[in-house]
């Protein structure tokens, strides 16, 4: 009886509020995407341990939102701006950590990091996680302006100005450590 | 800080590593260029050396999603019950409060006779009085009693 219960108001809830994912769907669009956004997390945390928690809590968040659409762009940039809020959540309750305070660069994680990319993860660090989040967005993920303000909650108008000073910050970053000329080798 | 837009710049961040020779001298000549070509090729670089391991798998996210939901269905089922449940508590801890406050000079009297002289006469005295007090305390004890084992099999 109970069961009965469950099922039925779940199938209005269904009905009534979202577009469903079945778990084959589901599975397509984790394997679609979950490296791209582990990649996403990894590079802007600097955490490997972490970026796998953040990629499931995403995921999960990411299920259980009401989505309107069924459209993969969209969805993709959904799921990545509960990722981009989560990792901002996460490095605000970093801050407030006594411990974190005194070492503020990400610990470096089990795996191995080649020495250029080591750097150039310290580079990357320096910048704020929007910014991070904007650089990642437009030049990996390749989104265009319109994706990257729908994905971060922004103006369009504010992502050209924002990339703007972003890249410049980075460029300068990455000249101060000597990595520009290794990069265009 | 002045935002400079360049209209070679998509052009520039296409062609990255294959730019043409006017293309690395606009690129060396333009800051906007200059810094996002640097920025792109940095991004890129840091995009390809990451050491893969295994991701999380998908079906037991899948799973943990649809116990949460089912979790919180089940709740907004057993919302009403959980009411009905508390407001019984309610009733019957005030017909509680209401029998004993009522019946406490009875009780101290009644007490009062099972002084050691006292204690079979008065026990016998006290028989008619405490009747009706018995039978009430008997049926709020099977209520509570009811009550407590509802709870117990709930927590179960």
């Amino acid at each position: 009886m109970a069961e009965q219960l469950i099922a039925s108001r779940q199938a209005t809830e269904t009905r009534r509020n979202m577009v469903s994912m079945t778990e084959p769907d589901f599975e397509l669009f984790y394997r679609r995407h979950s490296r791209a956004l582990w990649a996403y997390i990894y590079r802007t945390t600097g955490d490997a341990a972490l970026a796998d928690d953040i990629l499931q809590r995403a995921f999960f968040q990411f299920l259980r939102a009401k989505h309107d659409s069924n459209d993969d762009t969209r969805l993709k940039a959904f799921l990545f701006r509960i990722a981009y809020n989560l990792v901002v959540d996460d490095s605000r309750e970093r801050k407030r950590e006594a411990s974190y305070l005194s070492n503020n660069l990400p610990e470096e994680s089990s795996r191995p990091k080649p020495e250029m990319s080591w750097d150039m993860q310290r580079a990357f660090d320096r910048l704020k996680p929007k910014e991070r989040a904007l650089l990642w967005l437009a030049h990996v993920e390749e989104m265009s302006h319109r994706e990257v303000a729908e994905t971060l909650a922004l103006k369009e108008r504010s992502v050209k100005v924002l990339l703007f000073r972003a890249r410049k910050k980075l460029a300068s970053a990455m000249r101060d450590h000597g990595l520009d000329s290794e990069v265009k080798r | 800080m002045r935002i400079q837009d360049c209209e070679h710049l998509e052009t520039i961040l296409r062609s990255r590593n294959s730019l043409s020779e006017e293309q690395s001298r606009h690129a060396a000549s333009c800051s906007a260029c200059s810094d996002a070509r640097v920025a792109d090729l940095g991004l890129r670089s840091l995009a390809r050396s990451i050491e893969w391991g295994p991701l999380p798998d998908a079906g037991l996210i899948w799973l943990k999603a649809r116990l949460v939901r089912l979790q919180k269905t089940s709740a907004a089922i057993n919302r009403p019950f959980d009411l009905a449940q508390k407001f019984s508590w309610a009733v019957l801890s005030v017909a509680w409060l209401i029998l004993i406050a009522s019946q406490i000079p009875g009780i101290l009297a009644w007490l009062g006779k099972f002084e050691a002289e006292q204690l079979v006469l008065g026990g016998l005295a006290a028989l008619p009085i405490t009747t009706k007090f018995v039978w009430l305390f008997a049926g709020l004890s099977a209520m509570t009693f009811t009550m407590l084992f509802h709870r117990v099999l709930d927590i179960d």
